[in-house]
């Protein structure tokens, strides 16, 4: 009798990275069928019994943001009603994460709405990736584990930019000061900020950089992006500074809009993003489009979390 | 303001005043008291049936004696029948603990939002939170305010004005660099970064710092001029903000030394007892704060615990003048038992382990507990009129046994406390050295500007001192003025501005309580009064105006 062994549910989100990690952690995706209705709802079933299991549902927050959502929190509660003995929501790209604060006034804190959908709904835990304000974590009642994408991104570093050593990171904004400085840290590089100045009535905004990059390759580093037009303009900016090469890495990639045009026009020698978000697509219409495969911490997080081991180690090492 | 009631809590009573008096109301009567066994008691002194409650308590160096009195305050609101109970928090307690260092932190920013929450708050008003995110730790609408646009026009007025040179904000950390930018975009200047490379290879410890310090300082000279003495042979920047901590662990040291290890309880008592009216009179005039944490143990050791309320009215001798019974009378009745709390506050550190899972960059934060702690009792000891108080960690029953002779024989004979249990929350003490020897580096260009060194609270000044002496001394600055939204100044805070050459002044805002002994002494501390801003955003909030004016605006 095999009892509380691990299941694997997978979203229609990220089918792609749901097979990585169940295939690293030598198990199949369970037998799950998420469709919709004619009606546009969502119809979930789970093909398999869960009853006292430690199930996991990978679903990342991108594309049909809001269907996958759902579709993640019909799965959560149709798990709950199957009495799964713990549900594990794991989130390589939190949906929602954003809007974490009254940036402006009456502006909704959506990410908190997303939490309190997630406790309903009856996940047990939370497993995501490199949140956009890590106080997000404060938001649940439930435990998260937040991983980081950094030692990936230091060993891309090391590994695939050449003649790193005389590199330096630059934050394309002033948020972001603190992720660049802890990487230039870890290579023992110089860093770089860049600011762009609050648009004020009829003036186009300025970028200003601070630091020195002149006759270095200039890596952008940035937990998320979007349209890239901060990304296009950081790279011209840095080029206009005397930059040899600018290469941008992000985590969460989600390229939407005009992102790709933007990058195939921009000065950018590179984009890395880590597949929290498919993008097979995408690179094939942009050619500068690199991939950093997180499939391995997250599988190792679900592993240790099955086991009851310790996931700090994963902070601050990159698993093979 | 029609059927509303503004009550205020003890730790922050000046503040509550001029809100109030902005306001045009009273305070609402309430009587705060102490039970003898140290629990708080609420008395709201008025009906506040079907109003708009309104309770004003800040952070302060007695937190959690605040916080509960807070809570008190908003439950029995609530079991009265009030309205609505907004709780004002100019200072947010427990802030900074706003998410999940790397490993099993706690939030506990979170737990305090679910504990007003629970108590029965329905709105909360607070002021520049350490992380805006926060305000989704609750299920109340919060409103952050800023205190930015008034201290820009602070600056404006002050700084700028009037100056040939050209002005640069400047964070001390990269994550200050948000707000750093957004400062300098209002002033309408450069900004600039300070980078500070903590080297990982440098941890960790395999004795906690404290004990270091005991031993290799125990055999300097001691007098009334040491602390002079030992800045001025010392280069000036590691050296200089070590030598507090060394120098009062020594004079700390001999005086639990000296007690004989037969009876060292007794003798302890017996010597405090002397210093005891000094000490007491210091504390209970100037720090009430720290007659707050009286230890209980004492307490319980000397007198049984009545059940009885002790009556303020009867303790103060008559009735405050204001219309509320509030804190100059409140603790009077604890501090018999207040004689050392300088030797016990040194000893808890010294007993704590070092916590090698501390997060570096916010090591520097806790390590300030023990340089306050040794500071604090230098300029005790220093200085001639007046005394400044050493913040003191409530003490559990379980840390308060550390006093007991085998702790004190591990310290002397150089045993490291690293297998000690620990007795509570850890107060980190790893990076101190750790940090002297980081490297910094400037990003941006300050040379012949006036630096506005900003971050949002300013409690040990250290890191500010450090980033000051290399802006001065290494870039060129003109002038450094520290510019921070909460000034805490634990411990020795504010003299160790005083003595840095560095700084021209430093400049908060009035959300903490800071003993008016201190900022008297003080030549370069400027607090910007907030009372307008809390006032207005009272005043909108209970007329269900709009709070958004005030975020890029100054009240007047």
């Amino acid at each position: 009798m095999s009892s509380n062994s691990i299941r694997i549910l997978a979203g229609n989100s990220h089918p792609a990275l749901a097979r990585l990690i169940a295939k690293r952690l030598g198990t199949d995706l369970a037998n799950v069928t998420v469709a919709k209705y004619s009606n546009q709802e969502t119809a979930v079933t789970i093909g398999e019994s869960v009853r006292d299991e430690d199930v996991y549902i990978i679903q990342s927050g991108c594309g049909e943001i809001n269907d996958h959502l759902m579709e993640l929190l019909i799965m959560i509660n149709a798990c709950k009603t199957a009495s799964a003995r713990r549900i594990t929501a794991v989130l390589p790209c939190f949906p929602y994460a954003r809007q974490d604060k009254k940036d402006k006034s009456r502006a909704p804190i959506s990410a908190k709405l997303v939490a309190n959908m997630l406790s309903v709904a009856g996940a047990d835990h939370v497993i995501t990736m490199d949140l956009h304000a890590s106080q997000i974590q404060g938001f649940f009642d439930c435990p998260v584990d937040n991983l980081y994408g950094e030692p990936m991104v230091l060993r891309y570093i090391r590994e695939n930019v050449p003649d790193w050593k005389s590199a330096i990171i630059v934050s394309p904004d002033a948020g972001g000061a603190k992720r660049a400085t802890s990487i230039a840290d870890h290579l023992d590089l110089d860093f770089a900020l860049i600011h762009k100045e609050r648009k004020k009535a009829n003036e186009v905004s300025r970028m200003v950089l601070v630091g020195d990059v002149r006759d270095k390759i200039a890596i952008l580093v940035d937990d998320m992006a979007d349209t890239c037009g901060t990304l296009g303009l950081a790279a011209k900016t840095l080029m206009d500074n005397g930059a040899s090469a600018v290469y941008a890495i992000v985590i969460h990639g989600v390229l939407s809009g005009k992102a790709l045009d933007v990058i195939n026009n921009s000065m950018l020698t590179r984009v890395v993003v880590t597949n929290t978000i498919p993008h097979a697509e995408k690179k094939k219409i942009c050619p500068k489009l690199d991939t950093i495969d997180v499939s391995a911490v997250l599988a190792e997080a679900i592993r240790r979390t099955h086991n009851g081991e310790s996931v700090s180690y994963l902070f601050g090492h990159a698993t093979i | 303001m029609r059927n509303a009631k503004l009550f205020a809590g003890t730790s922050h009573l000046a503040l509550a005043q001029r809100v109030a008096g902005h306001l045009g109301v009273e305070l609402a009567p309430v009587s705060l008291r102490r039970y003898t066994n140290r629990e708080t008691t609420v008395d709201l002194g008025c009906s506040v049936r079907e109003k708009d409650v309104y309770i004003l308590q800040s952070g302060s160096m007695t937190t959690n004696d605040h916080l509960m009195e807070a809570l008190i305050m908003v439950s029995a609101a609530k079991l009265a029948s009030a309205r609505k109970i907004t709780v004002v928090m100019p200072y947010f307690p427990y802030s900074k603990q706003s998410k999940k260092k790397k490993r099993r932190g706690a939030i506990s920013g979170k737990l305090v939002a679910n504990m007003l929450t629970v108590s029965g708050a329905d709105h909360v008003i607070t002021m520049d939170l350490h992380a805006s995110q926060m305000s989704g730790f609750f299920t109340i609408p919060v409103d952050n305010l800023f205190s930015e646009p008034t201290i820009a026009r602070w600056v404006a007025d002050n700084v700028i004005r009037g100056s040939a040179a050209g002005v640069v904000v400047v964070a001390k950390n990269a994550g200050g660099a948000k707000r750093v930018t957004a400062l300098a975009d209002r002033l309408g200047t450069q900004f600039a970064l300070i980078h500070t490379d903590n080297a990982p290879s440098t941890r960790p410890f395999s004795r906690t710092p404290s004990t270091v310090a005991l031993h290799t300082l125990a055999p300097t000279p001691r007098g009334p001029n040491m602390f002079a003495s030992a800045a001025s042979s010392i280069p000036v920047g590691v050296a200089r903000a070590a030598s507090p901590l060394a120098g009062g662990a020594d004079v700390d040291l001999r005086t639990i030394t000296d007690a004989p290890s037969a009876r060292p309880e007794s003798a302890r008592k017996r010597r405090a007892k002397g210093r005891r009216n000094d000490v007491v009179e210091a504390l209970a005039t100037s720090m009430q704060r720290a007659a707050f944490y009286v230890s209980p143990q004492l307490a319980a050791d000397e007198h049984t615990i009545e059940p009885d309320v002790l009556d303020i009215d009867a303790a103060a001798g008559g009735s405050p003048p204001s219309g509320i019974e509030i804190s100059e009378v409140l603790n009077r009745s604890d501090d018999d038992d207040d004689d050392d709390i300088d030797e016990s506050t040194l000893l808890e550190m010294v007993n704590t382990p070092a916590d090698d899972d501390c997060d570096p960059h916010d090591a520097a934060h806790n390590s300030e507990a023990i340089a306050q702690a040794a500071a604090g009792i230098l300029e005790q000891r220093q200085s001639s009129g007046r005394r400044a108080a050493v913040p003191v960690e409530t003490p559990t029953p379980g840390a308060r046994r550390s006093l007991a002779p085998t702790p004190i024989q591990r310290i002397t004979s150089g045993t490291h406390l690293q297998s000690d249990p620990p007795l509570r929350p850890p107060v980190a003490v790893t990076s101190w050295h750790k940090k002297r020897t980081a490297r910094i580096t400037l990003v941006g260009d300050v040379r012949d500007k006036i630096v506005l060194l900003l971050d949002d609270m300013i409690d040990h000044p250290s890191s500010f001192l450090t980033a000051a002496e290399h802006l001065m001394v290494h870039c060129g600055a003109r002038a450094v003025y520290i510019v921070a939204a909460h000034g805490l100044f634990s411990g020795s805070s504010l003299g160790e501005v005083e003595i840095c050459p560095y700084v021209q002044s430093v400049i908060v805002t009035n959300t903490f309580p800071i003993p008016a002994e201190l900022t008297s002494a003080s030549s370069k501390l400027i607090q910007i009064d907030i009372a307008p801003v809390l006032a207005e955003a009272i005043r909108r909030n209970h007329n269900g105006e709009s709070i958004s004016y005030l975020f890029d605006r100054n009240p007047l």
